[in-house]
């Protein structure tokens, strides 16, 4: 399955992109997901520290992934 | 100052769209800009030259030479200065029908309730956790329209609570566990591009017109993001939590009456002392007053402790922050429970 992945903020800073296309199996979960893309770009939070969106609604990390959806990473952000 | 400018001159594209009812609801309305940083500095320039009838400064810190790549507001001058002292007055040569109000003070627990009290918009341009929280949980305690941006290099956030009936969802709905400072860079740390600043305070100061004027503003439970790289704008939603601490069980962090300074008739309450015990073991200038009864009863037992109804209670440890939150525990049960202001070590 496939789906689209968005990077924000620091994880967008350590990636160097802001989107990702990625083949996932149906049984990966999003926290897994993370943690892969995490080895993969060295994100320095781990999955219980962001926030994870679905085609513009934030989920939780069961939340069950279909095809070509557009998943966000969303790091807490505080600065001004 | 002698103006030479009527309202009517200086408004007039603004009541040519809005309606001299709608400038009157400018003229009346009362703003408060926490941070006058990149963030704050825009936004009280398009505020203030909208003729919004009061505005508050809130800012402790200085101008520093690497602020002045965003904070436009000020000049190489200024260096050294308090950022609200040269912004106000700025802001009053710019904007003569505009009071200006400094508060050069850090928000905290003790001052908040008091400084968001007389403001019916509150914008939240600071740049860390800790202050954002308070600031957002105060504004639920006390029911205002919180304004909230944040920034990261290239992208913005910016979200919308409006606590007037204390509904949600709020943002600890978001957030169950606070992020922690330092979880994520700052701006010192990771850099950020100036216009961003002038994007997102720009979006504060719209969506605060937006709820002067009664229009339809950003709901509670969105978050808009906007990222300059890719000039995109999108909105997320979130669902309220029902189990939130803020919003739903309504564990407000209200001070008042709850910490007060070492009363007279000490002998009347039975002391907790909530550091651990290691440090209790050190405890020195109350047990050196014959008499008391002092109960060591470390944070984490807090919560299993049952207080007699009979009773009052002086909570205490070195700085009178846990001390206030084993109180705000404490009182579920039993409300004669009190902390010490300042803590032991303000005893001397
Ligand atoms: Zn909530």
């Amino acid at each position: 399955m496939n789906i689209k992945i968005k990077y924000f903020a620091s994880l967008r800073e350590k990636s160097q992109k802001s989107e990702d296309l990625l083949e996932i199996n149906e049984k990966q979960n999003l926290s897994e997901i993370y943690e892969l893309l995490r080895g993969k770009y060295h994100f320095p939070l781990t999955a219980k520290e962001i926030k994870f969106a679905v085609n513009n609604e934030y989920v939780e990390d069961e939340y069950l992934l279909k095809e070509h959806d557009v998943v966000a990473f969303i790091p807490p952000v505080a600065g001004g | 100052m002698t103006i030479s400018i009527t309202s009517n001159q200086l408004f007039q594209r603004q009541i040519t769209l809005l309606g001299s009812e709608g400038q009157k609801l400018i003229t009346q309305a009362r703003v408060l800009i926490v941070g006058a940083g990149g963030l704050g500095c825009p936004a009280l320039q398009y505020l203030s030259s909208a003729g919004v009838g009061e505005i508050g400064i809130v800012d402790f810190d200085k101008i520093s030479a690497s602020n002045l790549q965003r904070q436009i507001l000020f000049r190489p001058e200024d260096v050294g200065q308090l950022k609200v002292k040269v912004a106000s007055e700025r802001i009053r040569k710019h904007a003569p029908y505009t009071k200006i109000v400094d508060i050069p003070i850090a928000l905290n627990e003790d001052s908040a309730a008091s400084v968001i009290s007389s403001y019916n918009v509150i914008l939240d341009c600071t740049d860390n956790f800790h202050t954002k929280f308070l600031l957002h949980d105060f504004c639920f305690q006390e029911r205002k329209i919180l304004v909230q941006a944040s920034v990261y290099q290239y992208e913005g956030q910016l979200q919308v609570f409006d606590f007037r009936n204390q509904q949600g969802p709020c943002w600890r709905c978001l957030w169950k566990i606070p992020p922690e400072d330092g979880c994520t860079g700052t701006c010192a740390e990771v850099g950020v591009i100036g216009p961003l600043l002038g994007v997102m305070g720009s979006l504060q100061a719209m969506e605060a017109l937006k709820i002067i004027l009664e229009k339809p503003f950003l709901k509670n439970g969105n978050t808009l993001f906007v990222d300059l790289l890719t000039l995109s704008m999108e909105s997320r939603v979130f669902k309220g939590r029902k189990d939130c601490s803020c919003c739903v069980k309504k564990d407000l962090p209200r001070t008042e009456g709850i910490q007060i300074a070492l009363p007279d008739r000490l002998n009347e309450f039975i002391i907790i002392d909530v550091r651990s015990r290691k440090e209790n073991q050190e405890c020195l200038v109350l047990k050196g007053l014959a008499g008391l009864e002092i109960i060591n009863l470390p944070l984490e037992e807090v919560s299993s402790f049952l207080p007699v109804a009979s009773k009052k209670y002086l909570v205490v440890c070195s700085k009178g922050i846990r001390s206030l939150k084993a109180c705000r525990e404490l009182r579920k049960n039993h409300s004669e429970v009190y902390s010490l202001l300042g803590g032991i070590e303000k005893l001397g």
